[in-house]
């Protein structure tokens, strides 16, 4: 799917990631756990990778394989290297109450593994990947 | 769909999703706050970090003057990245 870069478009993203990852066969604590990942990422670029404007593109594609669930959302704002951002030590964090970066701490700890490409064109793709254990077919 | 209100006896009631795009909308209700509050989320169905932000910013200035807030009625998911988030270390929750 593709979207504007508008915060109001993020229900869409939502409603698309859940009934995608429902489908392949996650349980409803992981299907929420993807949702508000995938959630934190579109956020993150909306924000820092396109700072506000809003009629820049995401696009959002899913590819499956196996037991392997991946989201990849592509850009062409800002290039954001989420493993740039350090992982904050939570108490002394929240101690001091700041909030930057905890959207990306919240994405990392609901995925298994988050990639991030630079492609030519001023592309950017961020990779979010969850692996389902136990798949039963449907 | 994401609405934020204050009930007769003071409790702030959250409803919906609490998302990026929400945030002016919440902070119009949570700024006005200058004492120790209540806010239910029985009706609250999800919240992401831009949620958490205005919730975090709000009891740091709260604590400034000794006020709180306390959090109530969360669904299981909403309790949950709570916990991820370690705000139970920072937030009563009943």
């Amino acid at each position: 799917m593709k979207i504007h870069s508008q915060t109001e478009k993020l229900e869409f993203v939502r409603t698309f990631i859940s009934e995608a990852a429902q489908q392949f066969g996650f349980d409803e604590d992981s299907v929420q756990n993807i949702v508000l990942a995938v959630d934190e990422a579109c956020t993150n670029i909306i924000k820092h990778s396109y700072e506000y404007a809003s009629n820049k593109d995401i696009d959002i594609r899913i590819m499956t394989d196996d037991h392997r669930f991946e989201i990849i959302i592509t850009h062409q704002g800002k290039p954001f290297d989420p493993k740039s951002v350090e992982i904050p030590d939570m108490p002394a964090y929240l101690a001091s109450y700041r909030k930057g970066g905890l959207g990306m701490y919240i994405m990392r700890a609901m995925m298994d593994e988050i990639e991030y490409k630079k492609l030519p064109n001023n592309i950017t793709e961020v990779h979010l990947i969850k692996y389902l254990r136990n798949k039963i077919s449907r | 769909m994401f609405d934020v209100t204050i009930s007769d006896n003071g409790e702030i009631l959250l409803s919906g999703r609490f998302d990026a795009s929400q945030v002016e909308k919440a902070k119009s209700i949570f700024n006005k706050i200058e004492k120790s509050s209540t806010v239910d989320f029985k009706d609250l169905e999800y919240i992401s970090s831009a949620g958490l932000g205005v919730l975090l910013m709000t009891q740091k200035r709260l604590n400034e003057s000794g006020q709180r807030l306390k959090l109530i009625n969360m669904n299981k998911h909403i309790w949950d990245v709570f916990h991820y988030a370690g705000f139970n270390n920072i937030f009563e929750i009943e």
